[in-house]
């Protein structure tokens, strides 16, 4: 990259998001743009190549109405799995994307014992940077019928909730996070809070050069 | 807008989209059914800038309407500063005839929105309109997409040709715009606060919060419960609130008794002071971003427990959650406030949110007299409700309205 393309990704970042689908695709597109990004919504077919030709500089999965243990959901959604593992970008997986990263990358999703509709209290174990500032607990809205039930090992799990107990979690090699719960709805108390820092991420990872 | 929203400009939006109605009308005329809600009255402030008086203005009275709202309606936008010219279509005996029997949410949509742009159809080929302006906003169209229900104005979205089968092209200028958006430009317009601050009120209308089958005398109950809900929350009741009006009549679900145990052991009050009821109708709502057309519970508690407890909303708001929770089939925890008539035919549910684009929403704590206080209202002016209840459920796992 050069310089100056370097600088203007910094910028203003390029963050495009997977419409999956779900209710709130929408509402992550408004608020990366809120918070200065540029950001649209792309289809679960986009590749990688499609998304360098816009100067992606980060990327959101939102979420969906699938399952991904099933098999027409897994079907629908598989280039979007290819899409996670190709991925060398900050990465922001959302919902049923949280729960198709874990098992794009070797964990397991399953029905949740007690799914979550509404308000919620998730409790942070780790305030690494995609949740710097939310510690030690804060209010947030959920939306899921399945969970992820085992994480991969290459995960680190950074907050739960009393029912769920991957609520959110990251790689311990790149900067790939999910998130079960839904940051980008204004229910969320520190919604905003975890976009800011995903972009913060972006802009580094940009200017970084990589 | 306000300090959350910095980037959103709703004058250079005003600037852009008056520009592209006005270079895609051309000459030709063009066509606006207003409800005097925020959305319909911004686009139609917009284009009637754009276009002066090639746009018509219509009202259609749909019989869905609260009590005195088309004259109201009328009055209200004709007036400066917006003075728009309205006409008034009537067509409430269409409405009716359409959706006769059915009881089903989806199918009551549906027959509203065919008659609704059959209507608007017959007056555009009258008038020479080849355009309708309309005011889809964002959560229209995501709804109606992710097939959670169908609003009365979303079609190019999900495939259907307005040209072939009604013979206009739509211009919607607010497509991509959320509620709390929209007031900014309402407000940035000079329309009134009245409109701009309204709370919205769904294009179906009282359709969707008459819940199962359409009966006058139900319409009729639930007009008069809606108007004294507005008067007793019109300072106290969040961004939207309402009444619905339901059949009393209960199921005998299997669930029931386990339910029962449920309630009483995490309220601590002895099973024979708590009741449980599986309504016999349905109310949308949404799980997972699944559409959930499921079973509304109503809980009520012996009449001295409640005085004894008061108004438990913290403790009834988890109860809500775990009901829901733990049941896949309910998506509504109704609470009773009040008992009327045993024999009486429909129960009376008020709901109050609050929310900031309508996509997510959290019920609102309504004090106990206020609730009190409609309750009795209610009961003393529909001697035929049994019922009246306080809606516990967030969005989701309900939606906002009913159906």
């Amino acid at each position: 990259m050069k310089h100056h393309d370097r600088l203007v990704a910094v910028l203003k970042p390029m963050v495009p998001v997977v419409n999956v689908k779900g209710q709130y695709n929408h509402l992550i597109v408004r608020m990366l743009t809120e918070l200065g990004a540029e950001s649209s919504l792309v289809p679960l077919s986009a590749s990688i190549g499609e998304l360098e030709e816009i100067g992606f500089s980060g990327l959101v999965a939102g979420g969906g109405p699938q399952s991904v243990y099933e098999k027409n959901s897994r079907r629908e959604l598989s280039n979007l799995e290819r899409l996670l593992k190709e991925i060398s970008k900050p990465l922001l997986c959302i919902c049923v994307s949280h729960q198709l990263l874990a098992e794009a990358n070797g964990g397991k999703t399953g029905p949740a014992k007690e799914p979550e509709y509404g308000q919620i209290t998730v409790y942070v174990d780790e305030e690494d940077e995609i949740l710097r500032g939310t510690g030690p607990s804060f209010l947030a809205w959920a939306s899921h019928n399945d969970e992820v039930v085992r994480m991969p090992e290459s995960f680190q799990k950074i907050a739960h909730s009393q029912s769920c107990k991957v609520e959110a979690m990251r790689s311990r090699s790149r900067p790939i996070y999910g998130i079960q719960f839904h940051p980008e709805v204004w229910h969320t108390t520190k919604g905003r809070t975890i976009f800011r820092n995903f972009l913060e991420i972006v802009g580094r990872n940009a200017a970084s050069g990589r | 807008m306000t300090a959350q929203q910095p980037e959103f400009d709703a004058s250079a939006f005003v600037k852009s989209q008056i520009d592209e109605i006005a270079q895609r009308l051309g000459s030709e005329r063009a066509i606006i059914a207003i409800s005097g809600g925020v959305d319909s009255t911004t686009c139609a402030t917009l284009a009637y800038k754009a276009a002066g008086k090639n746009l018509l203005c219509i009202f259609i009275d749909t019989g869905f309407m609260r009590l005195g709202e088309p004259q109201k309606v009328k009055a209200l936008l004709s007036k400066r500063p917006l003075a728009l010219p309205i006409r008034i279509v009537r067509a409430q005996e269409r409405f009716i005839e359409a959706i006769g029997e059915s009881g089903d949410a989806e199918e009551k949509r549906k027959a509203f929105r065919e008659t609704f742009y059959k209507t608007l159809s017959e007056t555009a080929k009258r008038e020479d309109c080849h355009f309708l302006i309309q005011g889809t906003i964002a959560p229209d169209w995501i709804e109606t997409k992710g097939g959670i229900k169908t609003q009365h104005n979303v079609l190019e979205q999900i495939g259907i040709n307005s040209k072939e089968r009604y013979g206009f092209t739509i211009i919607e200028p607010i497509a991509n715009l959320y509620k709390d958006q929209v007031r900014a430009v309402a407000k940035y317009l000079g329309i009134q606060r009245e409109i701009s601050e309204r709370q919205p009120f769904p294009g179906p209308g009282l359709l969707v919060r008459c819940v199962g089958r359409i009966e006058p005398s139900k319409l009729k109950t639930l007009k008069r419960s809606t108007q004294i809900v507005e008067k007793y929350l019109a300072t106290a009741g969040g961004q939207q609130f309402f009444a619905a009006v339901l059949d009393k009549a209960t199921e005998d679900h299997p669930a029931k008794e386990a339910l029962q145990k449920q309630v009483s052991e995490y309220l601590k009050i002895q099973s024979r002071e708590v009741k449980v009821n599986i309504l016999r109708n349905r109310a949308t709502g949404v799980k997972g971003d699944v559409r959930a057309y499921g079973r509304i519970a109503s809980v009520s508690i012996s009449k001295k427990q409640r005085e004894v407890h008061g108004w438990l909303i913290e403790k009834l708001r988890q109860l809500q959650s775990k009901l829901t929770s733990e049941n896949p089939e309910l998506t509504r925890i109704l609470y009773t406030i009040k008992e009327g008539k045993d024999g009486a035919p429909y129960d009376v549910a008020v709901r109050a949110v609050e929310t900031r684009d309508f996509m997510t929403a959290d019920i609102v704590a309504i004090p106990w007299a206020i609730l009190n206080a409609i309750a009795k209202e209610i009961l003393k002016k529909c001697p035929n409700v049994a019922h009246v209840y306080y809606d516990l459920t967030p969005k989701p796992p309900a939606t906002i309205e009913f159906e």
